[in-house]
């Protein structure tokens, strides 16, 4: 009994240390293989080696385990080992003092440079601080500073290197007029908890829209975790007010939008109450042949790989700019069956949506004329149009 | 037969007094017989739920692994579902939820660590494991597969589920042993109860629960995707309140019928207040308080009416 009992105490705290490692303290890209499958570029000066140094690449991420979460993770892995590079996660979560634990995680296990998606703007004096003194560039993703005491802060620190975004208010606005465009007057808000700045902007534009059109969120919720809480609330919502005629998921999209559909199907409002996200679910191309959404728009889960082509162009000594940087990246927005499908094959299928060759071009190191402004190109012609045209090649 | 009406008016009193709170503040919501209903339902899976920790708790254990074990249990179930249909989907969901705290409750009872450790150390794993599970991004099932979580189906997996709880609380040895540890356990151990055996079943009889109602959550979001870093800890919450409120109703009828009453209450609490369109965290608020207020005056009844009598006779001429 006493030696099972050891044996009991044994492989617990080995599957303890195993699942810390899996979940909180980082996983590393141990392979090396390229994602790309291409041929490797060219350094662009010719005293340079054709490879760079193995630099080790910090993600810290809320999680890998949703669909937005795997996919940036995904993303970010191929394109750091295309460039011969190495990946740490650290899946931490987003609170500001599981981000900053996840900072000292990254820099203690030895990072050459981070990027991070801060929960707020008042964390970053924080990360910038420990990234300083640990002389390692980061840069923020999904994200902009908007404090501007933050922001001087943040900016004066030489290990800064800029950050990547989208225009989270114009996609809220631009949700909520798709739904307002549908005949919608009264609906059910469904995003983060308060205090998230990406879904606080989100909901600024779907506030201006209201303003416009008059439409009104009768309801809001903000603990989604499952697909079967987005059931309940959309049920309640639908007992609470038989008028109800729009769902906006501002946020948890791929988490909540299959319960949503659910919760219409089981009541019979499929065409009657419509569906707005942004941050794409899967299998949308039936919701649009019934008419169940007003709009999407999402597939920015390329935001992190383009910070980390900023780590890498400051890494191998060919930074793009001598200052902070900030780079703008588009939406996707989809509006029938086919965007959908197009969507799915080219954004979500084999070959990644950027492939290591391109991901090379966009490091001056192997590719001189990269430039900020090309850079900036890149991800403002971001989208299923400019995907299909660059891969129709490739994308079977 | 007066005795047993009255019994039943006193357990229905609660509901029916939130009830008509929220009638009397949102009437055109509350005056419909669709909204009763979508409310009955929706107390369905937490009541399972909370049916499995009802052994738990009624047993002096806490188990916060459930949430983990219900979406790991979720997400292998969908994908045995989606390759070989509905009836392996669902004995899947059955056997690996009692399975998987099976594992729990041998962890606790060979190492005798405090059952909230284990539990909180489980959830990480499974937890984890369901992160790892093949894609690693959970499951979407299709519509076939989603009857389960519907009426009828869903009402009749309910009252089996509650069948299956009333006979194992009220007619079994096991349940007289969870209810006789439960009350002293010292005096139990005495009596010849094995608490540790007890306790280990008690696990296994929570996880098959679970895994009924992992099975419910599938079938009625149509997907389930993994969790980490404790997030599944809050599908805990919610179920365990309506056993809270079940455990303080235990005085006046079953607890299994409590557990109902407490997840039904809780549901049309929830659903009251968003018809009147309260923030979610305001909403936080109001259940907060009304579980503190309920359990305060359900624990201290019978002292507040002994004061009630002392001043009323003290207020009576001598």
């Amino acid at each position: 009994m006493k030696k099972a009992r050891k044996l009991i105490a044994l492989a617990l705290a080995c599957t303890l240390v195993l699942s810390a490692a899996l979940t909180g303290c980082g996983t590393s890209a141990a392979s090396s293989t390229s994602a790309s499958g291409g041929s490797e570029a060219q350094p662009a000066n010719s005293t340079q080696t054709a490879t760079l140094k193995k630099f080790k690449i910090g993600l810290s991420i809320w999680s890998t385990s949703d669909s937005l979460g795997k996919s940036c993770s995904d993303l970010v892995k191929s394109s750091v080992e295309a460039l011969g590079g190495e990946m740490v996660v650290d899946a931490s979560g987003l609170t500001p003092e599981k981000q900053i634990s996840s900072v000292e995680n990254l820099i203690s296990s030895g990072c050459d440079a981070l990027t991070i998606c801060p929960f707020s703007d008042s964390i970053l004096p924080k990360v910038s601080q420990l990234c300083t003194e640990a002389k390692i560039p980061f840069t923020i993703y999904f994200r902009e500073i908007h404090d501007a005491a933050v922001k001087k802060s943040v900016e004066s620190s030489p290990y800064y290197v800029g950050n990547c975004c989208e225009d989270e208010t114009t996609a809220g606005y631009n949700i909520a007029k798709a739904m307002a465009d549908k005949g919608c007057k009264k609906i059910l808000l469904i995003s983060m908890p308060r205090g998230d700045t990406t879904a606080e902007n989100r909901e600024n534009g779907i506030a201006k829209c209201l303003q416009e059109t008059g439409m009104q969120i009768v309801s809001e919720c903000r603990d989604i975790s499952q697909a079967s809480d987005a059931t309940k609330a959309v049920e309640s919502a639908i007992a609470a007010f038989p008028d109800l005629d729009g769902v906006l998921f501002a946020s948890f999209g791929p988490a909540g939008f299959g319960g949503a559909i659910q919760a219409l199907k089981q009541h019979d409002k499929i065409g009657k109450i419509y569906v707005g996200s942004v941050d794409f679910p899967n299998d949308l191309q039936e919701s649009f042949k019934n008419n169940t959404v007003a709009g999407m728009c999402g597939g920015h889960f390329a935001d992190p790989m383009f910070t980390v082509i900023m780590l890498y162009n400051r890494l191998a000594g060919t930074p793009l700019a001598d200052k902070p940087v900030t780079l703008k990246l588009n939406f996707a927005y989809l509006k029938s069956a086919t965007d959908a499908d197009n969507y799915y094959k080219y954004f979500t299928g084999s070959v990644p949506v950027y492939t290591g060759d391109e991901v090379k071009q966009m490091v001056k190191y192997y590719n001189k004329d990269m430039t900020l402004e090309k850079l900036n190109q890149i991800t403002q012609s971001y989208g299923v149009e400019d995907a299909m045209k660059r891969h129709k090649n490739l994308v079977k | 037969m007066q005795n047993a009406l009255k019994r039943i008016l006193q357990t229905l009193l609660l509901p029916a007094m939130v009830y008509v709170v929220f009638l009397a503040l949102s009437p055109s919501t509350f005056c419909k017989a669709n909204s009763l209903y979508i409310m009955f339902l929706q107390a369905i899976i937490p009541a399972v739920m909370g049916w499995g920790l009802c052994f738990i708790l009624s047993s002096s254990l806490w188990d916060f692994s459930i949430g983990g074990v219900a979406v790991l249990v979720g997400i292998v179930a969908a994908d045995v579902g989606l390759t070989y249909g509905l009836l392996p989907m669902l004995i899947t969901a059955v056997v690996l939820g009692t399975v998987l705290d099976v594992i729990t409750g041998a962890i606790y009872v060979l190492l005798k660590i405090p059952s909230i450790v284990v539990t909180i150390a489980m959830a990480l794993i499974y937890e984890a494991v369901g992160s790892l599970y093949k894609t690693g991004s959970g499951y979407t099932i299709p519509e076939g597969l989603t009857i389960l979580g519907n009426p009828p189906y869903n009402f009749i997996i309910g009252v089996a589920a509650f069948a299956i709880a009333y006979l194992l609380f009220n007619n079994t040895s096991f349940g007289a042993h969870v209810r006789a540890i439960g009350s002293n356990e010292r005096l139990a151990k005495n009596m010849g109860v094995k608490p540790m055996k007890v306790k280990f079943l008690c696990f296994a009889v929570c996880g098959f629960f679970i895994g009924i109602s992992a099975l419910l959550q599938l079938s009625y979001g149509g997907s389930m995707i993994p969790k980490s870093g404790l997030e599944s800890m809050s599908m805990v919450f919610q179920p365990m309140m309506g056993v809270f409120i079940g455990l303080s109703l235990a005085k006046i009828c079953n607890i299994v019928v409590g557990v109902f009453i407490g997840e039904f209450t809780m549901s049309i609490i929830s659903t009251g207040m968003m018809s009147m369109g309260l923030p979610t965290a305001l909403q936080n608020v109001v259940i907060g308080i009304f579980l503190l207020v309920f359990l305060i005056i359900s624990m201290n009844k019978d002292i507040m009416l002994s004061v009630a009598k002392r001043r009323k006779k003290a207020l009576l001429p001598s």
